[in-house]
């Protein structure tokens, strides 16, 4: 065989390659999509009578330490408790976790909560890498706000800090940054009171904050952003959380729970040594943590996603922000599969280790690469036509109709997807109300492909890259402008 | 590549994958252009249904009387969206007010409606026949709800579970409980209900926690929850039987009897309390600590003393937190400890009392 051929041939098998593959990630998205709308729609035939509003009054309503590490937050960081300390909730405390910083964080908590320095007891439960300087509580109300100062030790340690001072049962890690609806805990603990025995963790919806007005630490006029970035991931977020983690959960595979709003039993979090500080995706590494230690000690849990709860972020609005992002998120995939590739296709993991984990391998973690290589690929075939047009080669190659036909099609295929998400999000709660922030969302699963999405696979691939190489990783800041309308 | 076939599944895929785009597209928009259509459309109804009730239930008479004669007329899918509103009230109403809407309600055949709802073929009619059955407080409806509690559906179960809580009948005691030791997943359900039954449940409640007590053979995973409820409900006369089940020597059931003690507040239980602090096991002494807490007996300091110099996370700071509650004795005890728990207790309850001296709760 001549090495044009060969060469004819190894293009034509890459070509079946990037079809299957699309086909597959597409169609097993669609999947979860069906299990997201049936739990969505049995969700609302139940809310007459489920009476979820008597949660609040409820006699064995568990205890809830809310966690908020903070590292230079000064322009969020005072509406963000205030909306934390306004949760409807029985019995609950809130810790801030100050990781060293650097800004007036604590001056403006100090000052805004009345906060006097206390000395708080600090359990050694946990290992912990920085220590701990001061520790304020807030005379208001209930007593109920913690403010604890450390030595800089990285997010973990704050968490694993915060950890060690909870007094309450479950353990609610946010992020500083997150707006949370009045009434998400009420919703994002139910699931501990209704199975005590199985349910570990348990987390809730992050949505995007940006374009909408936040009045006195609540998110009360949702619109969807106006610059680009910003709205399509929003339709990120949707289809991740709306579709992927509800679907994942109703087939009881829910590898992942957000760290800017998940609860865990403490109890739990003791027993695996609390969150990992050498791991940049901590809060991925921590849920597939606990699944690898349910199955190594052979014990029934649960972890649940419950749609209703909202956590409100801000997203990046710069490219170079995001692209920081990004990088981070998928170096730490990449590093949860390097620490626990030995769950993979192992049946004692149950669905996790046979069905989610393969799944997050194939389509997840090495999905960027695909995409890039699907790029090149594609520039290769371009450029092989371009020549075959000069007559420079002569290979009858490539069929330009059928290649634009393909790749139009993946990319249709794709905004159809994004469409499905939309529809699950119409059929359930509909945070982004009106025709204008519908039809805007509605375009942005077509701007997500033009540019968006090439971009995204470049900084994961990246990231997967600085995993294997062990660069150092440099957080950078994202300069926040703060919620206030 | 260049195979013809190809050429014409993709052009194929493409067209079904555009059309389906494009219709889904119309499709969120119909549904969010009617949502909103329909939206505003009830929330005017409901606007009109609640300033009808409101007149029933706070008008004057002869507007209190037009307002019901309105909503009597109403037939049809008007009166199911009605009911529904109604529904949605009751729990939230006390007294002649819920008992006025419950009495609209049944005169126009909610009860007779809600008992067929609670045999029909689908589920969710069968949780809102029975939700119904236990708003209208029907007590001839008792037998037919606890037979729900073997329904088929796990969410019939639960909803029947709360609608005989809502019923407040303490002939659902026992059923309850019964449930409770087949099927785990709805003990909250069942607590929330047995305390909604309140106080007249409490001589069942006694019962069950005697009858778990006495059979030393038998699991009896309801007696935990028979002394949780006790607690909650305040039962004076449950502390003898909470006594013996905190002697009992069963894990679980001593740690819902401990706290149930605290919760009643018999000063004469202080003993078994004080035992169970010098118990081994961590729960029960966290528990037998929040208890002494609770009851104020300035007798456990020194016990308590002990506790909270051990050090252990959990049961020294309860120890602390009791000993606050035990007034000047508890705080001298306090003060005198060089345990981090009780350095913390110490600064907090200055803290608060620095609060209530200076007048202010300083709430936000």
């Amino acid at each position: 065989m001549s090495w044009v051929e060969t060469f004819t041939e190894a293009i034509q098998w890459l070509g079946w390659f990037f079809i299957g593959y699309s086909v597959a990630i597409n169609t097993s998205f669609a999947i979860l999509t069906g299990l997201a709308v049936w739990s969505y729609y049995a969700y609302h035939r139940r809310l007459d009578f489920a009476a979820y509003d008597e949660s609040f009054g409820e006699p064995l309503a568990r205890g809830v330490s809310v966690l908020m590490p903070a590292y230079n937050e000064e322009a969020t960081i005072v509406s963000a408790v205030q909306a934390m300390m306004s949760l409807r909730y029985p019995d609950f405390e809130v810790i801030v976790v100050d990781d060293g910083s650097r800004d007036e964080t604590v001056a403006r908590l100090v000052a805004a909560f009345d906060m006097v320095e206390v000395p708080v007891a600090v359990a050694e439960v946990v290992r912990t890498v920085g220590e701990v300087v001061r520790c304020y509580v807030s005379p208001r109300g209930s007593m109920n706000l913690t403010l604890v100062c450390k030595t800089n030790g990285g997010k973990a340690d704050a968490l694993n800090v915060g950890i060690n001072v909870a007094r309450k049962e479950l353990v609610c890690m946010v992020d500083a940054d997150s707006l949370l609806d009045p009434d998400a805990l009420l919703h994002v603990c139910r699931p501990f009171a209704d199975d005590p025995e199985h349910v570990i963790a348990s987390g809730g919806v992050v949505r995007v904050a940006n374009g909408s007005s936040v009045t006195q630490g609540r998110v009360t006029d949702v619109q969807m952003p106006r610059r680009w970035l910003a709205r399509i991931q929003v339709v990120e977020y949707l289809r991740a959380f709306m579709i992927g983690r509800a679907g994942w959960s109703a087939a009881g595979g829910l590898l992942i729970i957000s760290g800017a709003f998940g609860v865990f039993r403490r109890s739990v979090l003791h027993a695996v040594d609390g969150v990992a500080t050498d791991c940049i995706g901590e809060d991925a590494e921590l849920v597939v943590r606990l699944y690898h230690w349910l199955g190594d000690s052979d014990i029934e849990g649960r972890v649940v996603f419950v749609a209703e709860p909202v956590a409100w972020t801000e997203a990046p609005e710069t490219t170079a922000v995001l692209g920081k992002q990004r990088r981070r998120w998928h170096r730490g995939l990449t590093e949860v599969f390097a620490r626990h590739r030995g769950m993979i296709l192992r049946p004692r993991f149950g669905v996790i280790g046979m069905v989610t984990l393969p799944w997050f391998l194939l389509f997840e973690l090495c999905a960027p690469f695909v995409e890039v290589f699907g790029l090149l690929y594609f520039l290769v075939v371009m450029v092989l036509l371009a020549l075959q047009h000069l007559g420079v080669v002569h290979t009858d190659l490539v069929d330009l109709p059928v290649v634009i036909l393909l790749l139009a099609t993946s990319i249709v295929y794709a905004v159809v997807m994004s469409l499905l998400a939309l529809l699950g999000e119409e059929l359930s709660f509909r945070r982004y109300a009106g025709i204008r922030n519908l039809l805007i969302s509605c375009w942005s699963t077509v701007e997500e492909n033009v540019g968006y999405r090439q971009l995204t696979a470049w900084w994961r691939m990246r990231g997967t890259l600085d995993a294997l190489r062990k660069t150092r990783h440099e957080w950078g800041e994202m300069r926040r402008k703060g919620f206030e309308a | 590549m260049a195979s013809p076939g190809l050429l014409h599944v993709a052009l194929v895929l493409l067209v079904v994958f555009g059309v389906l785009a494009v219709l889904l597209c119309a499709l969120l928009v119909g549904m969010r252009t009617t949502r909103l259509v329909t939206d505003r459309r009830r929330d005017r109804r409901r606007a009109e249904t609640r300033a009808l009730l409101l007149d029933v239930l706070l008008g004057e008479e002869g507007d209190a009387g037009t307002a019901r004669a309105a909503l009597l007329r109403r037939h049809g899918r008007p009166w199911e969206r009605t009911e529904e509103q109604i529904f949605e009230m009751v729990p939230k109403l006390r007294g002649d007010a819920r008992d006025q809407l419950i009495e609209l309600l049944t005169s126009k055949g909610s009860r007779r409606r809600a008992r067929r709802a609670s045999h029909s073929l689908s589920a969710v009619r069968r949780c809102r026949g029975v939700f119904a059955l236990g708003m209208l407080g029907d007590a001839d409806s008792l037998p037919a709800m606890v037979a729900m509690l073997g329904d088929r559906s796990f969410l019939v179960r639960r909803t029947a579970v709360r609608a005989l809580g809502n019923l407040g009948d303490p002939g659902a005691v026992h059923p309850l409980l019964e449930l409770v030791g087949r099927e785990g997943r709805l003990a909250r359900d069942v607590v929330y209900a047995l305390d909604r039954i309140g106080p007249v449940a409490g001589p069942r409640l006694r019962e069950e926690l005697v009858r778990a007590v006495e059979d030393r053979q038998g699991e009896h995973p309801e007696a935990n929850l028979a002394a949780t409820v006790l607690g909650l409900i305040g039962d004076l006369g449950a502390t003898d039987v909470l006594a013996r089940g905190l002697r009992a020597g069963r894990a679980g059931l001593d740690v819902a009897c401990a706290e149930a003690l605290g919760q009643v507040g018999n000063a004469t239980n202080l003993p078994d309390l004080l035992a169970a602090l010098r118990d081994g096991r961590l729960p029960l002494r966290v528990a037998a600590a929040d208890a002494l807490g609770l009851l104020g007996a300035a007798e456990a300091v020194g016990d308590l003393r002990r506790a909270l110099d051990e050090d252990d996370p959990l049961l020294s700071r309860a120890a602390a937190g009791a000993l606050c509650r035990l007034g000047d004795s508890g705080m001298a005890a306090l003060r005198r400890s060089a345990s981090r728990y009780a350095v913390e207790a110490v600064a907090i309850a200055e803290l608060r009392a620095a609060r209530a001296g200076s007048g202010r709760s300083l709430v936000s």
